[in-house]
């Protein structure tokens, strides 16, 4: 076993004592719950980074899992450098968010739940990241499920919690609906869970591209995009830190690995469904969150829409740009939700001291807090500009680079294939402005939470602790060029990315300049405190809902799910069961004229009280106190029933004479 | 050689035998004698049956543990002898559902301490109902197992029908009838096996034509024939029965009459009405057990002894698997009683049973037995959950309850490890057993067996839609009872609950991590016995 793949068991299982300390023993633990968890969390996290930046990066592991005859089903975890890079931000993140999160729930109660479920979250992801075989990867991927359902479900007494981790579960289980379908596909197809390419190429045609689009929709699924998207939003309603983990290094992501790492077994059909999807959801997404008014919904549509446009890179060749997006990504956006969760936290204590009764995620309510706040200010800045794509900052690096191949692949295809780099751009557009506008809405301007009559300042903003500042601090360092390639501010290194494609000069800066200009326009448009993008009542539902689809899809729920649910159960009490009851009133009716019941009546008293029963009850001497409970009535039945046996054994007895 | 299977069927037998020795009134001693007989056969079957059981295995002719003593002469004049032996075997198919029984015994008694009235008779009946179940999964002998089969019944019929809810009385006599159709025609089979398969030993030993209803001498050949079955006879190839092949026909009324015992959508009214009626101890024994001889008999007699009639049938059960699947879960949607949700989500998952069988494939079918353990843990768990809050409020409505989790959080884990194992989450053992079904019965090439296996996955995201949507309705939110109990005896477990709930909860994640565990215990029997019947089936 190489040092890289010792490292990784190991910090796995760190992450897995983590939960199972907390979740058992947690009431035990008491103030020390928070202490023993960041602790773990330290000790894992850079147990990963040190393995990526020192170890032995390769490693492979195999073992049985379970059997049936001389076949077996194993599992394996397999170490490369995309796998080590993957392991060491999951680490790192994880590492931050639990800093993060012990200052900004330190008020709350059942806070072993929330470590435990973190660090499980932490270790699901570690399994798909590492997982050789698709069996381990889905049990990685459903575990990660799990634990989001119980971290987005924290505040499980407010109704939004209980219905957002509901919605985040099942619409996973659809996607998931597709990993099973792949891998009955695969196991049909070659008796085994392991796809390597010669296996792949023993694969008929139809089990192919079963497999890729069953893998395609456990994406879709987990990657929130068109048509399972609408579960991101809805999980909002859990504690931003979480939301921050969700859309940094796991879950979301894991979707968008699963996807790379599977690229070479897609079909060129797979392909383009998946930029067509990518880019589809990537527009619909930031024009979504251009009309949002909270600030949390902002970031996620972001993020669906940045999934989106790593879709369109796994999906025009370049799975390399696409990881290394969701790299730059996942610092930027775990820096925008700890942001804006700075923000939240803030307001909340101040709106609760003024005794305003206001929202403290609504930015209408917002603005001017770059007074009070200017670190958090200056943070969030940078995390714009990054996923602005403003150059010298990281995400201009990813972004250029997917955009750019897939010019570079709708050039070599030719045809409609065009609209997909003309929406990339445009998406980026929007982004910036949607920034812009978050901006302008949050920290500059005026602060709109009081009414017109009352001064700007009456607003006290506490301080931001630095257990929340100190992440922050560290992410945004991160979202500059510099940390990703020290070099040239305009080329992604060459250990992140393996064939890089050269672009002219002109792209990037047209990218560059593209992106500076929509966050000045949004800034402007709105920074009087505008808060509505659009004029249009109408068309602004339209966006702010993001195009009613999630609404659409609770119809089809509430309309045709649950109805035919109660249709068949209605059908089940009336029509089956009614069917077994009539031929049962038949039989065992109380009408003694019925000829059946009086047949029975008659075998009940010839036949059942004097013999059958007689023996069975004079042996155990039951007969009388059933008697006297039930007032024969069970008799009566009992003697039915045998009697009914009887007659077919006679009938059987004659059968059998005469054949 | 110790006779291990005869020991383990004599120790319900002993405690049923104490019990009725024991003064009707010590209600005390009557459950610590029950509790006592029924660890004692836990730890037999774990301790000592289960050793013997690795030690022998594998073994030559299939089964590790075997035991044969000759009963039955019967003269039938010209026809010959019908021979009838008292013969017990344990091999992969029966280990899991043993252990199973020796497993759950215990818990139904502990869950039976409240039991306020008539506990001599209860206990009684219980052993009664323990030896036969015991015995059905043991006998490789049709008449034995038929005796064991139809001895269910009658414990079965009184404990719902003495113990129950309101309406026991309709609840039990609907088992009763229900579960007698359809062991009525089995006998009209076993009737005709009688005379269709001869023991080739005895009847060179004694000279006369020995027939045998032993399952053993009704297995076919890898070329496709069975060596004792008398030419001309009922079940001999070609012979028609009403126009319709004898050997399909019987298949499909063997089949018939473990499907209403498994139960299988259209034959599974039945299980809604019992289980609400039935004491929570009566439901998981129902749940946990009973039902498995459902799917134990289809494997070992319906598919052993008509193995091409299944195969080509195999589109069909496969059909019947997936309507269960998806019919039983959408019902389940819209239950408004606790029980009866779990009821219909057991309807569903002995779907799972039915698909892998028709699979005819060794991963299918593994899954399949492996399932009827799985299934036997969860819904032993479902159900005493269940009985919790029916012990405080006597109250099941889904839509009274709000906010259990704040009230009752150990419990609420409880619930939601079993709501997810029994939705088929990895890393639980529902999961394993589901997927191995999955797998093998999108690999079949008979009929549209593959095409049902793809649409029954839908069943996975609607199971986790009734159970979320049963969690957030019961536990997320504020707390509050709408019901007409009494909100205050809402308390968390008590010790005697966890120490049921625990183990089994244990066992839950224990094999979803380890399935080998469960499946080492088989594997190797089992393959061999599927392996056969697909040569049989398809010479």
């Amino acid at each position: 076993m190489t040092s890289g793949m010792q490292a990784l068991l190991l910090s796995m299982g760190i992450y897995v004592l983590g939960f199972v300390i907390q979740i058992l023993f947690g009431r035990l633990l008491g103030a020390w719950k928070s202490t023993l968890a960041i602790t773990l969390s330290v000790a894992s996290g850079s147990l990963l980074c040190v393995a990526w930046l020192g170890l032995e990066t390769e490693g492979f592991l195999r073992w049985e899992w379970l059997q049936w005859g001389g076949n077996s089903l194993d599992l394996g975890l397999r170490l490369d450098a995309m796998a080590m890079r993957m392991s060491a931000l999951v680490g790192f993140v994880t590492i931050l968010v639990h800093l993060y999160s012990s200052a900004y729930l330190h008020h709350e109660r059942n806070m072993a739940k929330y470590w435990g479920f973190l660090s499980l979250f932490a270790f699901a992801m570690l399994l798909v990241v590492a997982a050789a075989d698709l069996m381990l990867t889905f049990i990685g991927w459903e575990l990660m499920g799990l634990s989001s359902y119980f971290l987005i479900g924290f505040y499980n007494v407010k109704e939004d919690a209980a219905t957002g981790s509901q919605k985040a579960f099942i619409i996973n289980r659809m996607g998931d609906l597709g990993f099973m379908l792949a891998m009955m596909a695969l196991f049909a197809g070659s008796g085994s869970l392991w796809l390597d390419p010669s296996s792949f190429e023993d694969l008929t045609g139809s089990t192919q591209s079963l497999l890729g689009f069953g893998l395609m929709l456990a994406a879709f699924g987990k990657s929130a995009q068109f048509p399972l998207q609408t579960w991101l939003p809805a999980a909002m309603a859990g504690p931003t830190p979480v939301s921050s983990l969700i859309h940094a290094a796991t879950m979301v992501a894991a979707g968008v690995y699963l996807l790379v790492r599977y690229a070479a077994f897609m079909l060129p059909i797979h392909l383009d469904v998946l930029t067509v999807v990518g880019a589809m959801t990537a527009l619909a997404a930031a024009i979504s969150a251009w009309g949002q008014q909270d600030i949390k919904r902002v970031l996620a549509y972001s993020t669906i829409s940045q999934l989106g446009l790593m879709l369109v890179g796994v999906g025009t060749g370049s799975g390399d740009f696409a990881m290394f997006h969701l790299f730059t990504h996942a610092i930027f956006k775990c820096g925008l939700f700890l942001s804006a969760g700075a923000v939240i936290h803030a307001l909340h204590d101040a709106y609760h001291s003024k005794g305003l009764h206001l929202d403290a995620q609504d930015m209408r309510h917002m603005g001017g807090l770059w007074k009070s706040m200017p670190i958090v200010t200056v943070c969030f800045c940078i995390f714009s500009a990054a996923l602005a794509g403003v150059p010298l900052f990281s995400g201009f690096l990813s972004k250029d680079g997917i955009l750019w191949s897939s010019c570079h692949w709708a050039q070599t295809q030719g045809g409609w294939r065009w609209l997909i780099p003309v929406s990339g751009i445009a998406g980026i557009a929007i982004t910036a402005l949607y920034l812009g506008r978050m901006g302008a809405l949050v920290f500059f301007g005026n602060n709109r939470s009081s009414s017109n009559h009352q001064p700007e300042n009456g607003l006290v903003v506490p301080r931001t602790t630095w257990r929340m500042l100190v992440p922050l601090v560290v992410l945004a360092g991160m979202s500059l060029w510099v940390f990703w390639s020290p070099l040239n501010p305009f080329h992604a290194p060459e250990n992140l990315i393996s064939g890089h494609v050269s672009t002219p000069v002109w792209f990037p800066v047209a990218i560059g300049s593209l992106g500076i200009l929509g966050l000045v326009v949004g800034y402007l448009l709105h920074r009087n405190g505008w808060t509505g993008s659009w004029g249009k009542a109408g068309l602004q539902g339209w966006i702010q809902s993001h195009f009613h689809w999630d609404e659409f899809l609770e119809q089809i729920g509430t309309k045709a799910v649950l109805p035919l649910g109660r249709i068949l159960a209605w059908w089940d009490a009336r029509i089956v069961d009614g069917l077994v009851n009539l031929i049962g009133d038949v039989v065992v009716s109380n009408n003694r004229r019925n000829t059946l019941a009086s047949m029975g009546d008659w075998m009940d008293r010839n036949l059942i009280d004097r013999t059958v029963s007689g023996v069975a009850d004079g042996a155990a001497g039951l007969g009388n106190k059933l008697r006297n409970l039930q007032g024969g009535k069970i008799q009566r039945y009992l003697g039915i029933a045998l009697g009914l046996f009887l007659v077919l054994m006679l009938l059987l007895v004659y059968l059998v004479m005469t054949s | 050689m110790t006779p291990w299977l005869t020991i383990l069927l004599t120790l319900p037998a002993a405690g049923l035998l104490l019990t009725m020795l024991l003064p009707a009134g010590s209600n005390q001693l009557l459950k610590r004698v029950s509790l006592g007989t029924t660890l004692l056969q836990l730890l037999v079957g774990f301790g000592l049956l289960l050793p013997a059981y690795l030690q022998k295995l594998p073994d030559n002719q299939g089964f590790a543990l075997h035991e044969k003593w000759q009963w039955i002469r019967l003269d039938m004049g010209t026809a010959g002898f019908l021979n009838i032996e008292y013969h017990l075997g344990l091999d992969g198919m029966g280990i899991l559902m043993v252990l199973l029984t020796c497993m759950v015994m215990p818990l139904v008694v502990l869950s039976s301490w409240n039991n306020q009235h008539r506990n001599k008779l209860y206990f009684v009946l219980l052993q009664l109902l323990n030896l036969s179940i015991l015995g059905c999964f043991m006998s490789l002998d049709f008449f034995l197992f038929y005796l064991f089969f139809e001895f269910m019944l009658l414990p079965m019929f009184f404990l719902i029908g003495l113990w129950g809810g309101e309406k026991r009385e309709y609840a039990a006599i609907k088992f009763f009838l229900y579960t007698l159709f359809g062991s009525v025609f089995m006998l009209l089979v076993m009737a005709g096996l009688g005379f269709s398969f001869i023991d080739p030993d005895l009847t060179a030993s004694l000279g006369r034509t020995v027939h045998t209803l032993d399952f053993l001498h009704m297995s076919g050949l890898a070329d496709g024939t069975y060596p004792n079955l008398v030419a001309g006879s009922v079940f001999s190839h070609g012979y028609s029965l009403f126009g319709l092949d004898a050997r399909a026909l019987a298949f499909w009324v063997l089949l018939i009459g473990f499907a209403i015992k498994l139960p299988s959508v259209p034959f599974h009214t039945w299980l809604p009405d019992a289980h609400v009626q039935a004491s929570t101890p009566i439901s998981v024994i129902l749940a946990a057990l009973l039902l498995k001889v459902g799917g134990y008999g289809i494997l070992r007699i319906a598919f052993g002894i008509f193995p091409e009639a299944a195969l080509s049938s195999a589109t069909w059960v496969a059909g019947l698997g997936m309507i269960s699947i998806l019919y039983g879960a959408l019902v389940a949607m819209s239950q408004r009683d606790l029980k009866s949700l779990i009821a219909y989500s057991s309807v569903s998952h002995m779907g799972f049973v039915l698909l892998g069988l028709a699979s005819f494939q060794a991963v299918g079918i593994s899954g399949a037995v492996l399932q009827m353990f799985n299934h036997g843990v969860i819904s032993s768990a479902l159900f005493l959950l269940a009985g919790v809050l029916s012990d405080r409020t006597h109250d099941r409505t889904l839509s009274n309850y709000r906010g259990l989790w704040m009230k009752m959080p150990v419990y609420s884990a409880f619930v939601l490890v079993a709501f997810f194992a029994s939705m088929g989450l990895p890393g639980l053992n529902g999961f394993v057993s589901e997927m191995m079904v999955f797998m093998g019965a999108f690999g079949s090439t008979e009929g549209y067996v593959s095409v049902f296996a793809a649409i029954s996955v839908i069943g996975i995201v609607l199971a986790a839609v009734y159970y979320l949507r049963t969690f957030r309705q019961m536990f997320m939110g504020e707390f509050s009872y709408l019901g007409t109990g009494d909100s205050g005896s809402l308390q968390d477990l008590d010790g005697r609950e966890k120490t049921l709930l625990v183990p089994l909860a244990v066992l839950m994640v224990l094999l979803g991590i380890f399935p080998s565990l469960a499946t080492s215990l088989f594997d190797q029997s089992l393959s061999e016995y599927v392996s056969n019947l697909i040569q049989v089936a398809k010479p």
